[in-house]
């Protein structure tokens, strides 16, 4: 079954280094785990006034993302990302997108039960 | 005439200026409206208790479940990101909403109606000789404050004299405070925090078009970088009450600070003429 991965990130490279924000992170990489594809997805938080979180959380929605990777996530954020059913990891600190894919993928992240941010 | 005691810096005398000014120039038919909603004191410094309390809402969206086809419209169009539609529901985040109406008039199938949500309560205390304090509380947890300074504003509006104690800052909630003022009267002090918030402050007037001056609180003889700004903006300084801890004892100790200082009359009542002045 092919899954949808977000990861924040500071660019739209896989090896562009995570970014510690959810709502006001530079971008998001969705990874395709069918076809092995990332695809850069720009993030309008850092431009955002208000609701950042909220609006990430839309935009990732509207991508059918399943799982977020982010190190930290508000609260706002993180009860719309609970209703819309995407699951939460925490991880990557100083590493790059690529390489949190990987942690994840051999299951060293661990998924968020609450906000952290 | 309203007039708006604003400061830019907190903590330089709002309050003061503002309670004293009622006791000098107040009569039955005045009015103080404290508007620093997430923390008003007039009413502590005044010595009252508020006599009525009148609940205040503001509208956020009311989504009907049997109408809305979760088309995503709302969310798309809402410049606070306050929807988020999933796939079953609509989430409303009321903290994020600044009540502008935009979803419920654009849903193509009318599933929006707007429900009152409260922020917080005007208090109104009567002050036999003076007029009537009123004062914006806010609902602790509630983020968003001008829609309850309007309200409050929008009491007692044919009052001859409103004077308004504005909250610091040069945010939404002191915009809000001063706007429809005819005069801003700019409360600072002689330290270099105060005259960087003030120098916003004068942008903030400036901006609303509203007529200004300054009024130096704590003032200890030198105000050379207050003078500059003044001519530099053409904004008059009308006074400056000098630094006294004898004044700030009986402030702090709830007593009438024109009795700690009795030259505090002169100061205001003059300012008060040169307002006048420049309003007429």
């Amino acid at each position: 079954m092919s899954k949808k991965i977000a990861i924040c990130s500071s660019g739209s490279s896989p090896s562009s280094s995570v970014d510690g924000r959810f709502g006001r992170c530079n971008c998001f990489m969705l990874w395709d785990s069918e076809t092995k594809q990332y695809k850069a997805l720009s993030n309008i938080g850092p431009e955002a006034a208000h609701g950042a979180g909220t609006g990430a959380v839309q935009e990732l929605i509207r991508n059918n993302v399943e799982i977020v990777i982010s190190q930290r996530v508000g609260p706002k954020a993180f009860v719309a990302l609970q209703a819309a059913g995407i699951k939460i990891f925490a991880g990557g600190t100083d590493k790059t997108v690529e390489a949190t894919l990987q942690s994840y993928e051999a299951g060293e992240l661990q998924e968020l039960s609450a906000p952290n941010n | 005439m309203q007039i708006a005691v604003a400061s830019g810096k907190g903590g330089t005398g709002k309050t003061l200026v503002s309670t004293c000014l009622l006791r000098v120039l107040g009569d039955n038919n005045s009015v103080l409206i404290d508007t620093d909603v997430e923390e008003p004191n007039a009413g502590l410094v005044l010595g009252q208790v508020a006599q009525t309390t009148t609940p205040v809402s503001r509208f956020v969206p009311d989504i009907d479940p049997d109408s809305c086809n979760l088309c995503g419209k709302c969310a798309e169009i809402c410049s606070f990101n306050a929807l988020v539609v999933l796939s079953d529901k609509v989430l409303v985040f009321n903290e994020l909403c600044h009540s502008c109406g935009a979803c419920a008039y654009l849903c193509p199938l009318r599933a929006i109606k707007e429900k009152g949500h409260p922020i917080g309560v005007i208090e109104e205390a009567q002050l036999p000789g003076y007029g009537t304090l009123l004062t914006g509380r806010l609902n602790v947890g509630e983020a968003l404050s001008p829609p309850l300074i309007k309200a409050t504003k929008s009491q007692k509006a044919t009052s001859a004299l409103r004077i308004v104690d504005c909250p610091p800052g040069t945010t939404c909630a002191m915009i809000e405070s001063i706007s429809d003022s005819d005069y801003c009267l700019l409360v600072t002090e002689p330290t270099p925090f105060g005259l960087h918030d003030l120098e916003l402050s004068l942008e903030a007037i400036e901006m609303l078009g509203i007529p200004g001056g300054l009024l130096i609180n704590r003032w200890q003889g030198e105000d050379s970088d207050l003078i500059a700004l003044s001519d530099k903006t053409g904004v008059p300084i009308l006074g400056r009450i000098p630094f006294s801890p004898e004044l700030a004892q009986a402030y702090m100790q709830g007593k009438d600070p024109l009795e700690a200082m009795p030259s505090l009359r002169g100061i205001l009542t003059n300012i008060f003429s040169q307002i006048k002045g420049a309003l007429s």
